[in-house]
């Protein structure tokens, strides 16, 4: 859903117009749209479901549609994750990375890290995970509600204290649940590539990327071990935690942002450093295919 | 971090006159900055020149220095007001310059004052080329291959070893000035010399030219506790090449990928962090159009024009933010004052398309040089908000009042193919519309980039608009075609041109058609949050957002505009005067401007703010919007004045001064009527409509005769001649400039010029002061020294003008603000012009006199008398002090332009000067306009010989004072014989070396010339000028002038013992 689709954009690096791209995709796109006022209706209604048509004439069939959707009954996760293992990379450390629906972003931030990155399906079990010898664990984002994932929260409990964790979006709000914490739905979500978020133990700001819908809910987690390291400056929400002994971080936003700032790579950097102080890396065989 | 302990006052250092390069943003910025210092408690102490800002406003600082902004006066102001910091980086370069002088002569170590929120390493990083460049190489940020030079030798060298072309750029000065692009090795010879001179410290920098490449600017704000934000980035359509202030901007960025956005976006981070800025900062990049490839071009380490249009484009107060980081915040604990429930450490959202257009003043200098480089030439700038490209830059083409409706000139249509293309080629301030007319003629938008290397994005934005121009008579009037026209930002003018209608059938037909615009806020969320932002802009979409409120009292302002010669930030600062006013009786006050350097739009100054075109249709959908009770036009110079008509025509009222009043003060008949009425004097003069009229007008009124179309503009057009081939000549480009108008021809009347502001509600005219100019009749007004209160006119005169003054109000049920210029001559008082609205001097009078010019008239327009405020007609008493007005000027940055001060307004900016001694009122005056007159030196004086018997006792005077007179032939024999020792040069044609060699060798101190008044760019005359107003060297063409600086000069010898006082303890 646009405002403009733009015919003349003319970049170097440009393959292909959007509008040629959606045509081959088959993907319908819906174009002037008043965005603001559409924003504006979500601030004050919430997020809602919506239809995308070129007829119509049937108005209270169509409002029908959009107020009843609603997702599928095994959630989102479970359409969009892999079945395959997935091995990238020759790096020096092994990160299994549970997919719930990864960004290739946070897959490259991994791999330019020398990383060797194995991807899993999230319905894998935590036997499965602790087989492929991981030095870390990437818990990805994801789509939908994190309650339609409780299939995870006991693999994510068996390998909690195993390995160093890092939660991204949804991988952070299921590490929450996991840890006996509750997630609710927001009115309208944290969007887009500019959302302040502080860092706790510095006092400093970062502008990261997020795309969510859910959060952890701060007083679920009072009486366990875990800190709020990150918190939203525009909402107060949570927006990271860090388990007070074990190795295990997750944040709400994505520090390998793509698209958005940069700024919050050094996260990135802190789990391989997490990593590499619980186990120096010694020489594995490594191997780069798909099994 | 919160507010510093131990700072109760501080002191902030204003930017001075307005320059080319360094205009209203300064007073915006500077006004943001007291407010958030006074909010915290902390007493402010201002010292500022310019008479015509908010910022200089007694409530806005506690103490208002006016008075040169030198080391030796900061000395004594920080020696009189102890202040605990200062700050110094919303002042724009001068400011900058402040800051630097006081850390080298020591006098931030010997007073133990800290400059706030600003390292003065980063400023010397930022601004010292040298440094500037390890810096980068520091932190591996790259920038263009460069040298710094001392000498033109040096210059060559580097040249030849990087090859051509090479961008030459002067340390340390305003706008680039002296800096140009060079293709060769005489070109570089003529700029580098330029470039040494204009550098306080002798030294340019010569560098790869990056022409071509996209100019990105990028504006970041860094807070004490290192956290960074970008508030906004920019993108000039003209690629780099052209300075920034003289390009067309767009903000966002249009053209880049999130990698080129955030790889420059980090580099800026990364350039803000090193230098530890806290505050804002403007980082401006060079990005390859085919590669990841750029570079660092400039860092600002201060507020800046260009954050001034962040600032307005977001709705991020920048330099509010700056200010509170310097005196100890972080941005996470400043409120963000749009939203309330968030912080200032965010990035805004723009959901919409902001374009900023220069304001050039060539309407003024038809024969100045119209070629856009490195070197700024704008004297203000407009800025248009839409919700596409398309729309917006429609709108800030229309904005720019230049008689323009579209994108087509006229004119354009007829030149031929080559020549077209050799004008895309020279980049002059008519690109974008020869660009859209070569896109009419079907030029590809691969032919025109590759003449121009504009992004071919915007090129094909703009052919959008053609096309759709083109083909619009084709297509039917159907409800679809004309919200597409709407969208696409048309204006309803622009569709009757093409189709052949009037505006009004047009306005009339898409409203039956049911087209309407809507309005969106400005929210810096993209509607994200919930904001309070009274800040709108007009666009074809679905949803009105702005609310309308039929029980309030309602009034609506009409701004100013861009700043131009003759429009300057006095009219900014008589509509925010009036806004103010207005809330403070208890009604909403809504204000339209599309200036982005101003205070009046800034969104908390009124209870509304559109920012919009200043032409009938937008300003009238704002009315039918918001269904005022009335609107206010006086306040707003000739832009809003311009407006009175057809809103009245259609059917709004105009508060004040009825439009018909206005009518008889600028219709030349009825105003010959009203003064015969009233039985007083004005020079003899006819309206004409043709040559042969002008011609036997002229011989009836006897020469010398003034000239002008009628509805002037600042002396627009304005000439005196002499004889009928001057007339004749005049007639031919006057009659160009305004055909709907006829020419009016007065008798010129040699003598002094007073001036008066006054408020009247139609019986009581209160008068706060006669102003009494310098120089005599003949210059305009705008570039005259205007005396506060009149020195020398004997009472029988000064009864007279108050009496007419009183008559004229009256007459003409003036309820408001008048204004009435006076000429004296042989023992007669003559009326020369009425304006029945605010003047250019409003603000100057009202703060010296402490009469609240503005805000009495808007009360008298809500209905309230004088007398019942407390005031009654004549002239208020006179106070112990003098404060003079003095015009500051922009030549050295108009190349081709005539210096010589006529009846055409030329200045740009004025300072003001005051004392209890007249004489030291103006030496302050001329030292805050930089005109510095040494103690001994050689003064170069070239006569015409009308002038001569009154120019020589001056030079005697000069010559008796230990100066040495250099003259030219006739010159020096008038001297000669009266005994006085002159050494001669020889005149251009007497070969070299010449006067003008002299000049450029640096061996001449000031110039005096009178010669050949309009006679063109090749005389002798027009060249001197030029040479010493490009060296920077006072040239001065009135000898009314001349005389005054002689007098005042032996000023210099009590100025250092010269107790300096603040505008409070002078007015109380």
């Amino acid at each position: 859903m646009v405002k403009e689709l733009n015919n003349g954009a003319d970049h170097y690096q440009q393959e292909k117009l959007l509008r040629d791209y959606l045509l081959e995709e088959d993907l319908p796109c819906l174009t002037d749209v008043d965005t603001r006022a559409l924003t504006r209706m979500i601030r004050a209604h919430g997020t809602m479901g919506g239809v995308i048509t070129d007829h119509i004439d049937d108005l209270p069939y169509l409002v029908q549609q959009a107020a009843g959707h609603k997702p599928p009954p095994e959630g989102y996760v479970r359409q969009v994750t892999r079945q395959a293992i997935t091995c990238l990379g020759q790096g020096e450390r092994r990160i299994v990375v549970v997919d719930y629906g990864v960004k290739k972003g946070i897959i490259e931030s991994l791999l330019h890290r020398d990383c060797q990155v194995v991807l899993v399906s999230a319905t894998a079990s935590a036997d499965f995970i602790k087989d492929l010898e991981p030095d870390g664990i990437v818990l990805s984002n994801g789509p939908g509600n994190p309650a339609d994932c409780d299939y995870a929260v006991p693999v994510i409990r068996k390998l909690m204290g195993y390995k160093p964790l890092l939660g991204i979006c949804l991988g952070h709000q299921l590490i929450a649940r996991a840890w006996g914490g509750h997630t609710s739905k927001m009115v309208f979500g944290h969007r887009g590539a500019n959302q302040p978020v502080k860092d706790l133990r510095s006092g400093n700001v970062y502008i990261t990327s997020q795309n969510h819908g859910y959060m952890v809910d701060e007083g679920s987690l009072d009486h366990q071990p875990v800190e709020v390291i990150f918190r939203n400056l525009n909402d107060g929400t949570v927006e990271g935690l860090q388990h007070k002994v074990l190795p295990i971080v997750s944040v709400q936003f994505h520090p390998e942002a793509a698209p958005g700032p940069t700024e919050s790579g050094f996260l990135m950097d802190e789990f391989i450093r997490m990593v590499e102080q619980c186990q120096p890396p010694e020489p594995k065989v490594r191997q780069s295919s798909v099994i | 971090m919160p507010l510093k302990s131990g700072l109760k006052k501080v002191l902030v250092i204003g930017s001075g006159p307005i320059i080319i390069g360094q205009a209203a943003e300064f007073d915006y910025a500077g006004t943001q900055a007291c407010q958030a210092l006074r909010e915290e408690g902390i007493e402010v102490v201002l010292l500022n020149t310019n008479p015509a800002t908010i910022m200089t406003d007694v409530d806005i600082a506690d103490q208002v220095y006016f008075e040169p902004i030198t080391v030796g006066v900061i000395a004594k102001i920080l020696a009189k007001e102890k202040p605990d910091g200062i700050i110094a980086n919303l002042g724009g370069q001068v400011g900058l310059n402040m800051a630097l002088a006081l850390e080298r002569e020591g006098i931030l170590d010997k007073t133990d004052v800290p400059i706030l929120g600003m390292p003065l390493e980063a400023i010397a990083r930022a601004e010292d080329r040298e440094l500037f460049k390890q810096t980068m190489e520091q932190i591996g940020e790259p920038i263009p291959e460069s040298a710094i030079v001392y000498s033109v030798e040096e210059a060559l060298e580097f040249a030849e070893g990087i090859g051509y072309p090479v961008i030459v750029r002067p340390a340390y000065t305003l706008g680039g000035t002296g800096g140009g692009n060079c293709q060769n090795d005489h070109e570089l010879r003529r700029i580098v010399t330029k470039g040494l001179k204009n550098s306080p410290i002798k030294q340019v920098l010569i560098e790869r030219s990056v022409a071509g490449y996209k100019e990105i600017e990028f504006e970041v704000m860094r807070d004490s506790n290192d956290n960074c934000i970008t508030i906004c980035s920019m993108e000039n359509i003209d690629p780099v090449g052209i300075h920034t202030g003289d390009s067309i901007v767009v903000a966002p960025a249009q053209t880049l990928t999130d990698e080129e956005y955030q790889m420059l976006r980090s580099a800026s981070l990364k350039i803000i962090r090193y230098l530890k800025i806290a505050g804002g900062c403007n980082v401006q990049f060079a990005l390859d159009p085919f590669s990841k490839k750029y570079y660092v071009i400039e860092v600002n380490p201060r507020v800046s024009r260009s954050s001034a249009l962040a600032s307005k484009a977001t709705g991020y107060p920048i330099a509010k933010v700056t200010t509170k980081i310097a005196i100890g915040y972080t941005l996470d604990e400043i409120p963000n004052a749009i939203t309330g429930k968030t912080t200032a450490c965010f990035e805004p959202t723009v959901d919409y398309v902001v374009l900023k257009v220069p304001r050039w003043p060539f309407d003024k200098f038809v024969f100045g040089d119209r070629r856009l480089g490195t070197q700024m030439k704008a004297t203000g700038e407009v800025m248009a908000i839409d919700r596409s490209f398309e729309a917006a830059f429609l709108k800030s083409i229309r904005s720019l009042e230049i008689g323009i409706t579209g994108l087509r000139l006229p004119e354009l249509q007829n030149i031929d193919d080559e020549k077209l293309k050799q004008r895309l080629k020279e980049a002059d301030d008519e690109r974008i519309f020869i660009i859209a007319e070569a896109l009419a003629r079907q030029f590809t938008i691969d032919e025109i980039w590759e003449i121009t290397k504009i992004d071919k994005f915007f090129l094909k934005k703009m052919k959008n608009i053609i096309d759709f121009v083109l083909n619009l008579p084709a297509k039917p009037c159907t409800a679809q075609n004309m919200y597409e026209a709407k969208q696409l930002g048309l204006s309803d003018l622009e569709i009757a041109n093409i189709l052949g209608k009037s505006e009004t059938e047009v306005r009339q037909l898409r409203h039956e058609l049911g087209i309407r615009p809507t309005y969106k806020q400005v929210d810096t969320c993209a509607a994200e949050f919930d904001a309070e932002t009274p800040y709108f802009y007009s666009c074809y979409e679905k949803e009105n957002e702005a609310s309308h409120d039929p029980q309030a009292r309602k009034v609506l302002v009409i701004g100013s505009g861009p700043i131009r010669i003759g429009q300057g930030v006095e009219f900014d600062y008589c509509s925010v005067h009036c806004v103010r006013a207005l809330r403070e009786a208890g009604i909403k006050a809504i204000i339209v401007n599309n200036n982005p350097e101003t205070v009046s739009t800034d969104f908390d100054i009124s209870d509304r703010l559109y920012f919009e075109p200043l032409i009938f249709e937008d300003v009238m959908n704002i009315i039918e919007q918001e269904q005022p009770e009335g609107v206010i036009v006086q306040f707003g110079g000739q832009t809003a004045i311009n407006l009175a008509q057809p809103l009245s025509n259609a059917g709004v009222k105009i508060m004040g001064t009825s439009n018909d009043s206005i009518d008889r003060a600028e219709d030349r008949d009825r105003f010959d009527n009203l003064v015969e009425k009233l039985g007083i004097p004005r020079p003899p003069g006819k309206s004409v409509y043709s040559v042969e009229e002008a011609q036997k007008a002229a011989q009836y009124i006897g020469y010398p005769v003034l000239v002008r179309p009628s509805y002037v503009l600042g002396g627009r057009a304005m000439e005196i001649v002499n004889n009928p081939e001057e007339m004749a000549k005049y007639m031919e480009t006057a009659v160009k400039v305004n055909r709907e108008h006829p020419v009016l021809v007065d008798k010129y009347l040699l003598g002094k010029e007073m001036e008066v502001d006054a408020v009247s509600d139609g019986e009581t005219v209160v008068i706060p002061g006669i102003m009494q100019h310098i120089e005599r009749a003949g210059i305009h007004s705008g570039d005259s020294m205007a005396v506060f209160p009149s020195f020398d006119i004997s009472d029988k005169f000064s009864n007279k003008i108050i009496d007419y003054t009183i008559k004229l109000a009256q007459e003409l049920k003036v309820k408001g603000l008048i204004n009435i210029q006076f000429v004296k001559f042989q023992n007669e008082l003559y009326v020369l012009e009425v304006n029945p609205r605010s003047s250019r001097t409003v603000p100057f009078i009202s703060k010296i006199t402490g009469v609240p010019l503005v805000k009495l008239a808007t009360q008298v327009m809500l209905g309230k008398s004088l007398a019942e405020m407390g005031y009654q007609s004549g002239l208020l008493p006179a106070p112990d002090f003098y404060a003079v007005k003095v015009p500051v000027f922009s030549f050295g940055k108009l190349e081709q332009v005539d210096i010589i001060l006529g009846p055409e307004m030329k200045s740009t900016g004025e300072v003001m000067g005051i004392d209890h001694s007249l004489k030291m009122a103006i030496y302050k005056g001329l030292m805050a306009a930089g005109i510095e007159i040494p103690k001994h030196g050689n003064i170069v004086a070239t006569i015409a010989d009308r002038d001569k018997s009154e120019a020589i006792p001056i030079l005697k005077e000069f010559y008796h004072m230990g100066y040495k007179l250099i003259c030219t032939e006739g010159t020096a024999q008038a001297l000669a014989s009266e005994g006085l020792e002159v050494e001669r040069v020889k005149k251009i044609a007497e070969g070299s070396p010449n006067i003008v060699d002299l000049i450029r060798d640096g061996k001449v101190d000031f110039c005096i010339n009178t010669w050949n008044y309009g006679g063109g760019t090749f005389s002798d005359g027009f060249k001197i000028r030029r040479a010493a107003v490009e060296l920077n060297i006072p040239c001065l063409t009135s000898l009314d002038t001349v005389k005054i600086i002689q007098q005042v000069s032996q000023e210099r010898e009590r100025w250092n013992d010269t107790q300096i006082k603040s505008l409070q303890e002078y007015v109380r």
